[in-house]
């Protein structure tokens, strides 16, 4: 919670700070100017926060579904899926932002569906989930390099979300990415026990009643609508889903249920800081969030690593 | 829990359109352990994950603790059934203490966190297999030896009346496999039904009351020890010469030449 | 012998003679003095007789001098009514019809207004204010109406200065009721899409280069308060962003949307071809703050651009003023190169590793066919990445590169970097053979790269890069690296473009600016 008040607190506009924020929150007036920076920020942190809870909560479902620790949800496509559908925005000429989101929308849900085919067909094992979804990865990126090639020099005033920022967010995408999110959060809680029972093995989890393939069928779907409608409006942010999940197991331990429950924070809170980074850094030049997520990410899950001295 | 018997007809079973075993029957009563030999790749792991509602029923019936499961369904009696599979894998960035709770699912009576009897099972189990110092452990880091205890001790804390273990000895050393040997006997006097696959011949004599010998996906013999433990057909299942030791309390060993 | 009786009798004789000379001069003095006495007595009744002569000297000048106004002012008034008469005999028509023009002028221009507030009536919802102005225009017409009857019965010269007066003030009244319709102003901006601007914009935050040019251009730039990073022309902005008066809101590429918001503004401008703007646009449409998308692709759209803003900021005369000139300058270049037997064939690079080319739809690519060169990359749509054997393929006479932030400094660089990739192929091609790349820096550089009000000053350049001839330079006078240090745009006066082409063009905008 510090780290929203933090977040609301800095920003490029010098005249909101602190004082502003008590301010507001005592119920005294504001200017109008005052007011809309902090509204915008508040959006800006609002998106942080969803996308670092939908991606944190899909990498955490994803990492144990799928039986792989370096499971993240772009695994599914989706990130190259949504960056097709705004290329192609791009191309056609629809360049507003309801068109680029509803594009970025389809594009990756596409995408998934492409991914979800084919794994049904393979049998619908975590390690054909994780080989088609890297296959059509690969496949889509290609796609998308020919375009951005292609479309010359109008693609360039789309970089910022190619590489994943919550700049640009709008509140309605914003609170339609938090249904989502909450569905897939609250579905993950459900049935979080059963997920837990996926770190003795295949075998052992059905022997306890526990069907496998539904369970990663419900987890691979949910995560990727939630991711979806988060790709949508911010890009694709990067490392979060990798690094949130992984934060938390270091914090309270593999317990799925206790995970989850630790990933809601730290997911929320690592993507509001890196945004306040990237926010502060080069004022008031706007730097993507999946760089401050790396930078930022990076160190905090090294050294927590060597503190556990997890190199097992 | 109270578990009558296991009573397995005409049993078929396999994956896909490959039938593993064919035509299995037998029937195991409170208290009794059941040990199932043969070859590698006779079927022995497919009989186990059929009990352990893995894989379905292809043909025949099982009737487990009273409920009758038939040809084309799975066998879901899975808060009756624990099992251990022969090979351990988990997630190793696992650790152990989660794991063991986790192998509660279906058994605790908690709805969300654990409660004190799951925590109480667990250590117990820990503590009838040795592995207390391991529970706070990575499961990455364990010996594959430890790893099977782990797994051991995850289905014996579920505190099923049915426990199914595949090949318990493996990987493990001596001190440890007498170790699982007591907890065997352990649970069969506690009325617990064992069923578990075997390559130690040496030690079935040690705690099994019957023995079922698959050879290929048929049963071929079926019934107490003198019945089946019989040095030729042995030889003649296993495809090798075998040497037949005798003890001074009368158990006879089998071992190759 | 002396003896005393003599003595004595001299010295009586003295004395006597004394006595009597004494006399004699008592007697003269005496006469003197009342000769004196008598004389200035005379003076004085002289004088007084001068002053009496001067007192009717001049009465009689005075008498004079009014005889002479007088008659002067007889003359004057006999002039006046002559010239009167004249005037009004010959002249009287000739202000009447003038008179009669202008009413008519007021007249349809009333009507206009009358209309357009009647269309504004039906799209928008304030309706008190429009029916003020309805009923002023109303009031107005009928006076025009009145002033029309009295012209026709008006026949002395009073009479029909009373008309021009009244038709001043009608005039002056149709000015204000133009200016309050300027705004609210409604403007249909390149992304289709309708900008509302409620009154006259006092905070505009620009976000592209070529707009704050804009802006300055059409005389804007007092109720400018942000600018991009990238804006730097005039040298003013640099200044104000020095010293705080206008505040640099970062890079125009991804603008920072909290900042602008932070700047309080009631006008933001930026531009259609930059996806991230029409995000900003929609975010800050949440705050209320309009924003407009200037068209920016190509020639036409620098012109409609200009306009937009002009309408957009209540300059609107500036504007077509500005576009005006560009027109002419732009036609009077294009007269200049219109007999030019040749069409190079020319290469307009942007950027070096990789290739990207100028195509077709910009603004640069019309300036270069007015020119009268060819664009060896017309197939391309705007600008592209291309393969450096395309550079091969299309054989251009002449290359033109943009080198301005590219970090090039050298055009021999230039020449090196097309070598090392296609090798000596690289001598085939007949730009690099005739020496005829030409790398553009500083200013040059930045009146071709932004679609600004300089782009007459960006033809005038191409004109002299590849058509040098047509502005008097010989081709090895023009330096490979084309900065304003080493090499200057040949004046209009150098040129001996005769003075009519120039006059009759400026004549074009007198006549237009009177709208």
């Amino acid at each position: 919670m510090l780290s929203v008040l933090l977040s609301l607190s800095l920003g490029s506009y010098r005249g909101v700070g602190a004082e502003e924020l008590f301010k507001m929150l005592l119920g005294e007036p504001l200017t109008p100017v005052e007011c809309a920076v902090l509204t915008r920020r508040s959006i800006r942190t609002l998106a942080a926060a969803v996308a670092g809870l939908g991606l944190g909560l899909s990498g955490a479902g994803l990492q144990y579904v799928l039986r792989n620790p370096l499971a993240d949800p772009y695994l599914l496509g989706l990130a190259s899926g949504a960056a097709l559908g705004v290329l192609i925005g791009v191309l056609i000429g629809r360049c507003d932002p309801y068109s680029l989101f509803t594009l970025a929308f389809a594009g990756a849900l596409a995408t998934f569906f492409l991914v979800f085919a084919l794994s049904m067909l393979a049998g619908m094992s975590a390690l054909a989930v994780i080989v088609t979804g890297i296959t059509v990865s690969y496949v889509v990126s290609a796609v998308n390099t020919v375009l951005v090639l292609a479309l010359g020099e109008k693609v360039y005033g789309t970089f910022l979300w190619l590489f994943g920022s919550v700049a640009y967010a709008l509140k309605e995408r914003v609170i339609q990415s938090i249904l989502l999110v909450s569905i897939a959060g609250c579905w993950l809680i459900i049935r979080s026990r059963a997920i837990n029972t996926l770190i003795l093995g295949e075998e052992v989890a059905s022997s306890l009643g526990v069907n496998v393939k539904s369970i990663r069928t419900e987890v691979v779907v949910l995560s990727a609508l939630a991711t979806a409608g988060i790709v949508a409006f911010a890009g694709p942010i990067g490392f979060l889903g990798l690094a949130a999940p992984w934060v938390a197991r270091l914090a309270v331990g593999s317990d799925f249920r206790r995970l989850v429950l630790m990933t809601m924070v730290s997911g929320p809170l690592i993507s509001i800081l890196s945004d306040v980074v990237a926010r502060v850094m080069l004022t008031p030049q706007e730097v993507p969030l999946t760089a401050v997520t790396s930078v930022v990410g990076a160190p905090v899950l090294l050294y927590l690593m060597i503190r556990r001295r997890v190199w097992g | 829990m109270e578990c009558p018997s296991i009573i397995v007809e005409e049993l078929a079973a396999g994956y896909g359109k490959r039938l593993v075993v064919k035509g299995v029957d037998f029937r195991v009563e409170r208290g009794e352990v059941l040990a199932v030999i043969g070859p590698n790749g006779s079927g022995k792991t497919t009989l186990l994950r059929v009990l352990a509602g893995i894989i379905p029923i292809v043909e025949g019936r099982v009737c487990i603790c009273g409920k009758s499961y038939k040809a084309g369904s799975l066998v879901r009696a899975h808060s009756l059934v624990s099992y251990a599979p022969a090979t351990p894998i988990g997630d190793p960035w696992a650790r152990v203490r989660d794991m063991l709770l986790a192998a509660r699912y279906g058994v605790s009576r908690s709805l969300f966190m654990e409660r004190d009897e799951d925590k109480c099972a667990i250590e117990e189990a820990a503590r009838m297999l040795g592995i207390e110092e391991l529970l706070d452990r990575f499961f990455g880091e364990l010996s594959s030896g430890e790893k099977k205890l782990v797994l051991i001790a995850s289905a014996i804390a579920r505190k099923t009346p049915v426990v199914l273990l595949d090949e318990p000895m493996a990987f493990l050393d001596l001190a440890n496999q007498s170790k699982v040997l007591k907890v065997i006997r352990n649970l069969a006097s506690k009325g617990y039904i064992v069923v578990l696959a075997t390559h130690e011949l040496h030690l079935v004599p040690h705690y099994a009351d019957k023995v079922l010998l698959i050879s290929r996906g048929v049963q071929v013999g079926y019934g107490p020890l003198d019945k089946v433990l019989d040095r030729r057909l042995l030889e003649h299942v296993y495809g090798t010469r075998l040497v037949e030791f005798t003890r001074e309390d009368g158990q006879r060993l089998f071992v190759p030449e | 012998m002396v003896n005393s009786k003599s003595i004595w009798t001299a010295i009586a004789l003295l004395a006597l003679f004394l006595v009597g000379v004494g006399a004699f001069i008592a007697k003269l003095a005496a006469d003197y003095s009342k000769l004196s006495e008598d004389v200035s007595k005379s003076y004085k009744e002289i004088g007084e007789i001068r002053e009496m002569m001067g007192d009717v000297s001049s009465a009689v000048d005075e008498l004079n001098t009014i005889v002479k106004n007088e008659l002067g002012r007889v003359v004057e008034k006999l002039d006046e009514l002559t010239a009167a008469y004249s005037e009004h005999s010959q002249a009287i028509s000739g202000i009447r019809t003038e008179l009669i023009n202008l009413t008519s002028e007021l007249r349809t221009r009333v009507e206009e207004l009358r209309r357009e507030v009647e269309s504004l009536k039906q799209e928008s919802a304030k309706n008190e204010d429009l029916e003020l102005l309805a009923g002023k225009l109303k009031e107005v017409e009928d006076r025009v109406k009145r002033i029309e009857e009295k012209l026709s019965k008006a026949a002395s010269l009073e009479e029909l200065k009373a008309v021009r007066r009244s038709l001043d003030e009608v005039k002056r009244s149709l000015v204000e009721v133009e200016k309050l319709l300027e705004f609210p102003a409604t403007i249909v901006d390149a992304a289709r899409s309708l900008v509302v601007i409620p009154s006259r914009p006092s905070r505009i935050v620009s976000l592209a280069p070529s707009a704050t040019e804009i802006l300055f251009a059409i005389n804007a730039s007092t109720q400018l308060v942000g600018v991009d990073t990238f804006s730097n022309y005039p040298p003013d902005v640099e200044e104000m962003k020095i010293n705080g008066s206008l505040i640099d809101i970062g890079s125009g590429w991804y603008p920072n949307v909290e900042k602008i918001i932070g700047l309080n503004p009631d006008l933001v401008v930026g531009v259609e071809s930059i996806v991230s703007h029409r995000t900003v646009k929609e975010i800050l449409s949440r705050y209320g703050i309009p924003m407009l998308l200037l068209p920016d692709r190509t020639l036409e759209d620098v012109y409609k651009s200009i306009i937009i803003v002009g309408r957009a900021t209540g300059h609107l005369k500036e504007a077509l003023n500005v576009v005006n000139n560009l027109r002419s300058e732009i036609t009077l270049l294009r007269s200049l190169v219109s007999n030019v037997s040749t069409r190079p064939r020319t290469a307009l690079i942007v950027w070096l590793s990789p290739l990207w080319v100028t195509g077709n739809e910009t603004w640069m690519h019309d300036l270069l066919v007015l020119a009268q060169g060819q664009n060896v990359f017309s197939n391309i749509s705007g600008w592209s990445m291309v393969g450096p054997e395309a550079l091969l393929e299309a054989q251009p006479e002449v290359v033109i590169f943009t080198a301005g932030d590219t970090g090039i400094t050298n055009c021999s660089t230039v020449i090196s970097t097309f070598r090392d990739v296609l090798g000596e192929a690289v001598n085939k091609i007949p730009a690099v053979a005739n020496n005829r790349v030409y790398c553009v820096y500083e200013e040059y550089n930045d009146i071709l790269v932004r679609p600004s009000p300089r782009v007459a000053k960006a033809l005038k350049l191409l004109i002299a890069l590849i058509h040098p001839e047509v502005l008097g330079l010989k081709p090895d006078e023009i330096p490979n690296d084309v900065k304003p240090e080493t090499f200057e745009l040949p004046k209009y006066e150098d040129l001996g473009v005769e003075q009519s082409i120039r006059l009759r063009h400026l004549a074009v905008i007198t006549v237009k600016v009177h709208h």
